[in-house]
Order: structure tokens, then C-alpha cells, then sequence
């Protein structure tokens, strides 16, 4: 489990000058550095930028960004999307929950993988489209996905579903 | 900026002249006109959630003519002459029925919401009823109060759409909460409870338990003592006032005044 370092926290807070009003790109970078926002790191947002405990936490609620739970180390993102959802995403979908044993939302207990389900992607000609790290694959099968599965698991991953992680 | 002359407007056909950037419902009040609401308090900034102020306004157009909005009083600044509000139209009243009519089935328990769905003739909701302990209906006077007035900002609105809630940090007792009350004070629906018990004030909605300070001479509560610390640091009062109940406060300057023989 991830220990959250005072250190690395301050140097995101150095970085945005301890800014409240950089508050939420704070709260992302230490979304991406611990792939969820720890409660120390919270209270001690709070007590440096001189933020009320209160404001912190309802934000941290209110973005989809921000998890307060950890996640995996891989993010899978199943496209729901009418495109994706009437070319068979929910079997996408079911395959990994079946596979991981988790949930939409959930993470596995051994903190590889995060599933959840989003509506559309952008890529509907591509569907059903899965992210896993921030690489689209379309025209995803149940049998396309369980290779996939096994071929991320141990594998380093980000967390993230950002496109600039290019390889 | 120049102070502007102010605006002429219609209200419920009444012809008045107003300050720009008064609202409707500053307006209104002053001329007697009623109109319900639950989310505002006049100490506490406006946020207009409630939506039962809701009032009919006819906004003149530059090339003549009136275009028709329904705005909420309480947030509404007049700024356009030649305005004309209805209070009580009947599309007025519709919005509003049916604004009470959510509430009522949100919070089906909540004597002023049913009271004020009444004087609407609403007695029953056609919307479905989730959960008939609800009695917060999110309006967010409680957190506006203990960040604006009080300064603690112990509370605020967590989450988004039906899983939106009043809470704590982390739903756990808070460490900012002195306690005071001032958001059992101002809540419109009575949704937050507090309990005196073992010699303690417990604001249960926020898990949160502070001491009771007790008078020197009687022995009766004073109040939380985090409160009384708390006006302590911020203005200078006799220290009696914080040792002693309003009773004995009383009664030892009496004493006082008549051994003093003024
Ligand atoms: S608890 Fe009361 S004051 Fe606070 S948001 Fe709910 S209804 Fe409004
Ligand atoms: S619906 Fe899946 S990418 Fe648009
Ligand atoms: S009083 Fe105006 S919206 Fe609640």
C-alpha cells in the first residue's frame, strides 16, 4: 500500500506556489502521483494553504478525477456509450467483471486494476472501445479483452487514462 | 461608479421606483408583498437552491415589447426600467406547486414544508417518495452560516445530483465544529439535531460532541465551551461572562450597583 510522502506533496504544493486557487490542479497532481487522494495528504492540504478541511473534501468528492479510495495500477474504462453499448460494450464490460471479480467502480484487492464504465469516448467507429492506460482498443471481443487482461496484469501502468501516455 | 437613479418598475402592478441592484425579494419585502422562501436568510449570502421564491418578471426588449422570465426572488438584482414582476401570476403559482410538490416528496415529513405546500393546496406529492426520513433539502444555509458568520466552515455539500449531502469531513466528528448551532439555528426543515447529554452538547448530524461549560455560582450550563473559547479569542468581554450563567450574571451586577450605592 501506498504511503503518502509529506515530501512529494509539498513539492506539488512549491510547484502551484501554494496557491488556493491552484487547489484543484493540486488535488490532481497528488491524484496522479498516488493514484487516489490519501486523507493525510487532505489534512495537510488544508493546514498548509490555509483551506478549510470542509472545501477540500467536497471537491475531492465532487470531480470524477478524484478518488478517494486507492485505485489500481491499470485503469480499464468500458465504453457504455449508445455506440458502444448496441455493439455489445456491456459484455465488455461483464467479461471483466467476471474476470477481475470486481465491480464498475471498483478496484481488485491487489490494487492492479480499477474498472469503470464511461459513456462514450469519442471513438464511436471504433466500437466497443475499451482504454486501458490511455491506449484505445476497438472492436473489442470478450476473448480480445481476456488477453488483454492478462497481458496488462504485472505490467507497469499509469493509472491513468491519459493520452499522452504514448509508448 | 456613479450612483445610478433609480429604476422605474411594475411589481404585482404596483408602480415603484427602485435601487438598481436590489432584489426582488429586498423589494418586495419593503413594499409587504409576500413571497415564500426556505434557502435565504437575510445575514447569509444568497444561493438560491430552494427555488419556492420563484417570481414572473417581463424584462423590456430594446426594440420594444417584453420578454417573460421565471427568476428566482431572492437572487434576482433589479437592473432593467421598465420591469415588470409578477408575484402571483397563475404561471407563478404552478411553478411554484409543483416546486412544493418535489420538496414535499423529498421531505414528506417536514412540518414547514407541508405547511407551506398547504397553503398551495397540496397536502400529497405525485412524486415518488425515496426516503420519508429525508429532511434536508440541501438548501445550504447550514454551511453558509459556519463559513460566513461563524468562520469555521466545519461543514459542507459533499457529492453531486441524489447522493449530494450535508457532512462533515470525511463524515467524521469535526475538529473545526465548536458546536455553536448556528446551522440547527437557520436550517429551514429542522434536519439537524442537537442533544444535551452527560454534560455534553452533541450536534448528531455531525458526529460531533463538545463540552458544556457550567456556571460558577449555580451549576447550570452555560453553553459548549469551545464556543465560549472561541468568543473569548475574538473580542474582549469581561471574564465573567464566560464563568457565569445570564442569571447570575444579573444578580452579581446588581449586587454590585447597590453596594456601589449608584
Ligand atoms: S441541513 Fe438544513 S440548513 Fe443544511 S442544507 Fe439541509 S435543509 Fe439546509
Ligand atoms: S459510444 Fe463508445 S466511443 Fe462513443
Ligand atoms: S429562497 Fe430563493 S431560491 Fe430559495
Amino acid at each position: 500500500m501506498l504511503r503518502s510522502d509529506p515530501i512529494k506533496v509539498k513539492e506539488i504544493l512549491k510547484h502551484y506556489k501554494y496557491e488556493q486557487s491552484s487547489l484543484i490542479h493540486i488535488l490532481q497532481d497528488i491524484q496522479v502521483e498516488y493514484r487516489y487522494l490519501p486523507k493525510e495528504t487532505m489534512l495537510f492540504v488544508a493546514r498548509e494553504l490555509k483551506i478549510p478541511l470542509s472545501r477540500i473534501y467536497s471537491v475531492a468528492n465532487f470531480y470524477n478525477a478524484f478518488s478517494l479510495k486507492p485505485k489500481g495500477k491499470h485503469l480499464i474504462s468500458v465504453c457504455l456509450g449508445t455506440a458502444c453499448h448496441v455493439r455489445g460494450g456491456k459484455r465488455i464490460a461483464e467479461e471483466v467483471e467476471r474476470t477481475l471479480n470486481v465491480k464498475s467502480g471498483e478496484t481488485t484487492p491487489d490494487l492492479e486494476f480499477t474498472l469503470e464504465t464511461v459513456n462514450c469516448l469519442g471513438a464511436c467507429a471504433l466500437g466497443p472501445v475499451v482504454v486501458v492506460d490511455g491506449h484505445y482498443y476497438g472492436q473489442m471481443t470478450s476473448l480480445k479483452m481476456k488477453k488483454l487482461l492478462s497481458s496488462s496484469k504485472g505490467g507497469r501502468g499509469n493509472g491513468k487514462n491519459e493520452k499522452d501516455n504514448k509508448s | 461608479m456613479l450612483r445610478s437613479d433609480p429604476l422605474k418598475i411594475t411589481i404585482d402592478g404596483i408602480e415603484t421606483e427602485v435601487e438598481k441592484e436590489t432584489t426582488i425579494l429586498q423589494l418586495a419585502k419593503k413594499l409587504g408583498i409576500e413571497i415564500p422562501t426556505l434557502c435565504h436568510h437575510d445575514a447569509i449570502s444568497t444561493y438560491g437552491a430552494c427555488r419556492v421564491c420563484t417570481v414572473e418578471v417581463g424584462i423590456p426588449r430594446s426594440g420594444g415589447g417584453k420578454r417573460t422570465r421565471m427568476v428566482t426572488a431572492c437572487n434576482y438584482p433589479i437592473r432593467d426600467n421598465g420591469l415588470n414582476i409578477n408575484t402571483k401570476s397563475e404561471r407563478v403559482l404552478a411553478v411554484r406547486k409543483m416546486i412544493l410538490e418535489l420538496l414535499l416528496a423529498r421531505c414528506p415529513g417536514v412540518k414547514r414544508i407541508q405547511d407551506m405546500a398547504k397553503e398551495y393546496e397540496i397536502t400529497e406529492s405525485r412524486f415518488p417518495i425515496e426516503n420519508p426520513e429525508e429532511e434536508c433539502i440541501l438548501c445550504g444555509l447550514c454551511t453558509r452560516v459556519c463559513q460566513e458568520i461563524i468562520g469555521k466552515s466545519a461543514i459542507s455539500l459533499v457529492g453531486r445530483g441524489f447522493e449530494r449531502k450535508v457532512l462533515t469531513p470525511f463524515d467524521e466528528p469535526s475538529e473545526d465544529c465548536i458546536a455553536c448551532g448556528a446551522c440547527a439555528y437557520v436550517c429551514p426543515t429542522g434536519a439537524i439535531k442537537i442533544v444535551q447529554e452527560d454534560g455534553k452538547l452533541t450536534i448528531k448530524n455531525w458526529k460531533t460532541s463538545r463540552e458544556l461549560a457550567k456556571c460558577l455560582e449555580c451549576g447550570e450550563y452555560v453553553g459548549s465551551e469551545a464556543v465560549l473559547q472561541y468568543i473569548k479569542e475574538r473580542v474582549s468581554l469581561p471574564e465573567d461572562i464566560f464563568k457565569l450563567c445570564e442569571k447570575c450574571r444579573r444578580k452579581k451586577l446588581q449586587k454590585e450597583l447597590i453596594t456601589t450605592g449608584k
